[in-house]
């Protein structure tokens, strides 16, 4: 706001400034003629480069221009001994500028009006001015008012500073208009902050042309030369619109300026046609505000809590942050932070997600069209972007909650061109645990992440990011016990703009996890356990805006997967733990990809891409051989070979289909149809319901296959109201292929022979979600309703052992009705009250059938797998956010959010089991949060 | 601590009970399943020592609290010898059948043969046998939470690894009331009791282990198990208000009897994880020789059982201060009154004043006739 107002005036004076310029015209024999083959030449430089030809004059010549109007005109002209005015009048002929010369050499550019350098005889009281020597920095009221009269309506429009005022010139300035089309490419950033805004709408309406930022705030769009006016639509930001006349392919940088700052402005929402017009299906973007307005457990802003709510996306419980993404399992799900993946996305067992809120700017789940440049996982990818420093000044929050307390700071190091972000949390859970029995009063846990980034832009067309992350939970079980896991990511990542069309990302990082348990409560068995894997990765994105009509995106990456699947050595020298350590892992998968958006016709668009990934496992390694057709066990097997450093035991590849396309109807209903085929070549080994920090990981190698999946949908989307409410319908069926499921009583740590417990399963899965979102005005939210099931069937003719006897049955999450509603209500600017209700159908569970009496006590014998379900879950959050007064010039903002979680305290299940305790059976039902969870949480700004 | 391969779904478990505490637990009752087929339960252990070989055949029932375990009576139960040698056992009643067979032939494998009255004919797989070295020592920690017994054992020749346990306790108790008087319901008088035959003040409480007991020293250097947990003696509680005594039983087991035992503790033991681990099917080594789709739960072992008892007496630990809620309440001298107290099943501990009693002293049964809750013989071994 400052900024502006700070432009506006400076304008003003330069306006005041040309003003008064008095004289007639200078001769035109004085003028200089000009010989000369100007391309491209930015007007600064053109305009130099004639004052220093004429200084050597007799009567040396000046410009005098407003920068900010000149910016964006290039100069291509070719003349011949020209004298200056006519060229200068050839230069401006069919453009909105003009120039004006008075007899002392100065040149005076202006644009929508025409400057006069002399007053208009007897405008003082019949006395002429005949002041010759007017400068630039002089001043004077009376000159001032001369000029007002012919400035007056365009200081008003620039003190509004309204870009839809001024014409944005691009490119190289022809005379005549070519035909075709040109590409405008730049950045769309926060006014405020410098940081880049991903997923801003650029569209312009004649022809309806649009496109989307992507997450550095880099856009480009295609448009038939001419002039254009070009709406600017990003979630929390104002509206703007920028006229724009294009000659030729060039840039436009635009800045937005946020939507929370100003009181009482009445918001007019026009185009919000995103869902409508993306021609992905199975597409939610969630921005941090919205997350942060969802009631949650304790009250921490939870990323994957809020995610869970979107249609399609499901749990096994309130103790688990594993998606089930339409019917996949939780490893299923590629999380990405700053392009890093995230093998444990949780803290506290899965109570809480691992990322820190302050730090995120938004998150991005692809649930049905995934796009050619992801892979590597088969049902979902959720891409959390990271928030970028202020690039203009330091600010900071702090919060604190009942869980954990928060510091973020952020700032330019170079105003301007770098900034960095540091995001910290810690918890304090250990009254929760000072809850427990006495035989767990020394015990300790606790949490923390740490996230770090900073970005740096080198030049316009060269920016690098730097993104690390660290996250660690540890806990100490009766002071005997200690448990710790923990998240290592670091990322580096160089983006290139080659041309306005073609603009190139290279990054690379190396992710790691690790888990480790140790025992010392009997030193004769004291042990430490240590599980890590990791991956280094490279990769090189690159998109072409080939024209208007063709987007091309291409890339390959290439991951080297490193995997310590367990060692097990004892604690100290006084115990007789034999050491175990399991082979390493190692794999290289690579993969190439292509794919091209094509705007068919206004109506259709398709997106096609191709990715080929290759997958070899390599060496070192001892790999067991199996008697084919047979059940892989220790009596089938018939060899072992050893492979050295490098080698190659074996490869896969295959190609995988990322095929959508959009038919819009009109601009507010379209239809969209995608298939999708995707490959896993890594396994999660789980024989539990929910995620374990335990889990360990399994690249696929002659034994084991890589997972395969695929998807066909179809949706429909429509908009209501001036397209503030979006309502959509997508009908999907997917099928898994390769799943693994395990042999009982499977021993999945520390088991150098894991091929030998496990069972490939095939997986089907369907459904239809419902939803109606609203996302702007007083009250938005959303509300959708699913209706979904998925099997699984032991697929393994050889394995002599199967589930339910190889029939389909419910997997863990097949949870067929779930409506979820997620409100918010503005009250006004510093009051909002935040609803959640969320209904769905118990998850399935396998139920014991009968009793039996063995080893002195009751027990129980099991029915097939997943036969029954728990009861159903309702649950309703409630919160109020309260911030503090919006005074500008104040040192801190705070604000405050006071909530309650299970606001009916209805005692939902979690799970339900039986177990028999001092001889007899008892069958329990478990809550995890079956009462009423009052939370408050303070933060501050400052 | 078990130290094994489930140490870690211990940890797992015991962590999720951390996470549990602030949540709640309600009493589930189960959906009404009424057309489940009943299975055979088979539950023993082929004796190669001194003691007989038990098996007892029952019957898996409903989950509804009025069904109950019925036996399968008459059948014919015999073990069989690789070498063709058939032991029969015979039928001691309530579904169990034994005899004593050890020593067995070295170096031959056994299995079990079932035939039921109702025709089916059931083989166990041939078992090797396996005998139990011999318990090092059972000895027993006191803290705050009570006492923890431990179990501690090798094997020089390592080659056991595998171990299951289970136990019998037997603790040596008084009532907290005496009661020389009793009444007599035919005509609502106060007689004296005959003490001298009638022991309702002294008595052995016996109780066996309820839960699996499991080891391996399959993850260390030598075959050795220290301080394996098997139960923890709740503080100040009646077992050791005058003596107790544990016989703890060692059996070696197969890998393969070890994988089946610890499903089983996995599937009816150690559910209730926050992870929520699926019960898996864990079929044992009893099959129904026609019908493969027949369920047989159960698991036979071969081998010789190792034996050790100890004894805990109220002056080896501290602070014990054993408590009863029994309380003696005063009844009116009058016949109604008395009779009331009777039905109410309650016994006389003493009467007042002297010589012409107002009022008799009464308790609840159980806190005068110890016979109910144990036994008024002295065990043999009771030092």
């Amino acid at each position: 706001m400052r900024y502006l107002f700070l432009a506006t005036l400076l304008l003003a004076f330069s306006c005041r400034a040309l003003a008064q310029q008095t004289g007639d015209l200078p001769l035109a024999t004085t003028l200089p003629r000009i010989t000369g083959h100007f391309i491209g030449f930015k007007w600064s430089d053109f305009a130099r480069q004639i004052e220093l030809r004429s200084a050597s004059g007799t009567a040396p010549l000046h410009f005098y221009y407003d920068s900010t109007q000149l910016d964006s005109l290039t100069v291509t002209i070719n003349v011949q001994d020209l004298r200056l005015d006519s060229l200068l009048e050839q230069l401006f002929k069919a453009t909105a500028f003009h120039y004006a010369m008075d007899e002392n050499g100065h040149i005076f550019i202006s644009k929508g009006w025409i400057i006069q350098p002399s007053l208009p005889v007897g405008f003082f009281g019949g006395r002429e001015d005949t002041d010759s020597h007017g400068s630039s920095a002089a001043t004077g009221n009376a000159a001032a008012a001369g000029i007002s009269m012919n400035v007056g309506t365009a200081r008003k429009g620039l003190a509004a500073l309204n870009q839809a005022n001024r014409l944005y010139e691009i490119g190289v300035r022809t005379n005549k208009l070519l035909p075709g089309k040109a590409v405008i490419t730049g950045y769309v950033k926060n006014l405020r902050t410098g940081e880049p805004l991903a997923g801003v709408a650029i569209s312009s309406d004649r022809p309806a042309i649009s496109t989307v930022t992507d997450q550095y705030g880099y856009y480009a769009i295609n448009l038939p030369r001419g002039d254009h006016v070009l709406t600017v639509q990003g979630i929390g930001m104002r509206d703007t619109k920028y006229q724009v006349m294009l000659y030729t392919d060039g840039q436009l940088e635009i800045n937005l300026r946020e939507q929370i700052v100003t009181l009482r402005e009445v918001i007019v929402s026009s185009v919000k046609t995103a869902n409508v017009n993306r021609v992905q299906l199975g597409v939610e973007r969630l921005n941090i505000q919205t997350i942060k307005q969802v009631p949650t457990v304790m009250g921490e802003a939870d990323i994957l809590r809020v995610v869970l709510t979107l249609p399609g996306v499901k749990t096994v419980g309130e103790a688990s942050t594993g998606l089930n993404v339409r019917g996949g399992s939780a490893d299923q799900n590629l999380i990405l932070f700053n392009d890093a993946t995230i093998y444990n996305p949780s803290h506290f067992f899965g109570l809480f997600s691992a990322f820190n809120p302050e730090v995120v700017k938004d998150v991005q789940l692809y649930k049905s069209s995934i796009p050619a440049k992801y892979g590597g996982r088969v049902s979902s990818v959720v891409d959390i972007s990271g928030r970028e420093g202020n690039k203009k000044e330091f600010s900071g929050t702090a919060g604190i909650g009942l869980i954990t307390s928060r510091l973020t700071l952020e700032g330019p190091i170079v105003k301007d061109k770098t900034s960095f972000i540091l995001g910290g949390r810690t918890t304090y859970a250990n009254w929760l645990l000072n809850l427990l029995p006495d035989e767990y009063k020394n015990s300790r846990g606790s949490f923390n992440d740490l996230n770090l980034s900073v970005s740096h832009q080198l030049n316009k067309n060269n920016n690098l990011y730097f993104s690390g992350y660290l996250s660690n939970d540890k806990y100490n079980l009766n002071s005997d016990t200690t448990y710790g896991y923990g998240n290592k990511n670091l990322t580096l990542k160089w983006k290139h703009t080659f041309s306005s069309k073609t603009t190139g990302t290279l990054t690379t990082g190396i992710d790691h996890y690790q888990y480790n348990i140790t025992s010392d409560r009997n030193p004769v068995n004291g042990f430490k356990m240590n599980y890590a894997i990791g991956q280094i990765y490279g990769k090189a994105d690159f998109t072409w805006y080939f024209n208007a009509r063709h987007t091309i995106e291409y890339g390959l990456s290439s991951i080297r997967h490193n995997l310590r699947p367990g060692s097990y050595e004892p604690y100290n020298d006084q115990s007789l733990a034999a050491t175990q350590v399991i082979p390493t892992e190692q794999a290289l998968e690579s993969a190439a990809y292509l794919s091209d958006n094509y705007t068919v016709t206004d109506k259709l668009a398709i997106i096609a891409g191709l990715r080929y990934s290759l997958y070899d496992y390599l060496g070192p390694h001892t790999e067991n051989i199996y008697a084919p057709g047979l059940p892989v066990t220790e009596a089938n097997q018939v060899a072992a070979r050893t492979y050295g450093r490098g080698k190659v035991i074996n490869t896969y590849q295959g190609p995988e289909y990322r095929l959508s396309l959009r038919y819009a109807f009109t601009g507010e209903f379209s239809v969209k149809a995608g298939y999708n085929s995707l490959r896993q070549y890594s396994h999660m080994l789980s024989n539990t319901t929910a995620m374990s920090p335990t889990d360990v990981w399994k690249m696929s190698d002659p034994n084991i296959k890589p997972q395969l999946g695929d998807q066909v949908s179809l949706g429909f989307y429509k908009n209501f109201k001036a397209n503030t409410i979006e309502t959509s319908i997508e009908v999907y069926y997917k099928r898994l292929k390769n799943y693994l499921d395990y042999r009982s009583g499977a021993t999945l740590i520390l088991n150098p022979t894991i091929e030998r417990d496990v069972l490939n399963s095939r997986g089907k899965a369907y459904g239809v979600e419902f939803m109606i979102k609203k996302q702007t005005g007083a009250l938005n939210g959303w509300i959708s309703y699913t209706w979904s099931r998925t099997f699984l069937r032991t697929d393994d003719p050889t394995a002599g052992e199967s589930v339910n006897k190889g029939r389909y049955y419910p997997a863990d999450f097949d949870i067929p009705n779930d409506v979820t509603m997620v409100g918010n209500l503005k009250i006004n600017h510093r009051l909002s009250f935040s609803l959640n209700m969320l209904y769905y159908t118990g998850r399935p569970i396998t139920l014991p059938v009968s009793r039996y009496i063995y080893a002195g006590s009751e027990r129980v014998l099991y029915s097939d797998r997943n036969a029954y379900r728990i009861p159903d879950y309702f649950r309703t959050d409630f919160s109020m956010n309260i911030d503090g007064n919006h005074k500008i010039h104040q040192k801190t903002h705070n604000s405050w959010t006071i909530g309650v979680y299970n606001l009916t305290g209805r005692k939902n299940p979690y799970s339900v089991y039986f177990v028999s305790e001092n001889g007899l059976v008892n069958g329990y039902k478990l809550s995890i949060f079956g009462s009423i969870i009052p939370f408050v949480n303070f933060n501050i700004r400052f | 601590m078990r130290k094994n391969m489930d140490i870690f779904l211990i940890l797992v478990v015991a962590m999720a009970g951390l996470l549990l505490m602030p949540a709640c637990r309600q009493t589930y009752d189960p959906p009404a399943i009424s057309n489940q087929a009943q299975h055979l339960v088979v539950e023993g252990f082929i004796n190669n020592g001194g003691d007989s070989t038990i098996i007892t055949l029952t019957h898996t029932y409903l989950l509804q609290a009025t069904a109950e375990v019925t036996p399968e009576l008459h059948a014919t139960v015999s073990v069989e010898g690789k070498d063709n040698s058939v032991l029969p056992l015979v039928e001691i009643g309530k579904g169990s059948y034994g005899a004593s067979l050890g020593p067995l032939t070295p170096g031959v494998p056994y299995r079990l043969h079932i035939k039921t009255t109702s025709g089916k004919e059931y083989l166990s797989d041939y078992v090797s046998q396996k005998n139990a070295p011999p318990i090092d020592s059972v000895n027993w920690i006191q803290s705050d939470t009570g006492i923890r017994i431990f179990v501690n054992t090798h094997d020089p020749l390592n080659n056991t690894r595998y171990y299951r346990w289970d136990y019998q306790e037997t603790w040596e108790f008084f009532s907290p009331f005496t009661s020389d008087l009793i009444l007599r319901p035919s005509d609502t008088t106060v007689i004296g009791r005959d003490s001298t035959n009638v022991l309702i003040f002294h008595c052995w409480h016996h109780d066996q282990s309820t839960a699996i007991f499991l080891g391996s020293s399959a993850r260390l250097s030598t075959d050795l198990i220290s301080l394996a947990p098997l139960l923890t003696i709740p503080a100040a509680s009646q077992q050791i208000s005058v003596e107790y005594s544990i016989l703890v039983r060692q059996y070696a087991l197969s890998a393969e009897a070890y994988a089946w035992w610890q499903n089983l503790q996995k599937n009816t033991e150690l559910t209730g994880s926050i992870f929520g681990i699926q019960p898996t099917i864990n079929n044992g080594n009893i099959h129904n020789t026609t019908d493969t789709n027949d369920v047989v739960i159960g698991y036979i072992g071969v081998g010789t059982v190792q034996t050790k008892r100890i004894f805990i007496s109220r002056d080896q630990v501290s602070n014990w201060h054993y408590l009863t809620d029994c309380e003696e309440y005063s009844i009116v001298n009058n016949k109604d009154s008395l009779y009331v107290s009777y039905e109410r099943g309650e016994l006389i501990t003493g009467k007042a004043p002297y010589p012409d009693t107002t009022h008799y002293y009464t308790s609840t049964k159980t806190c005068v006739d110890c016979t109910l809750t144990g036994s008024n013989q002295k065990p043999s071994y009771w030092p």
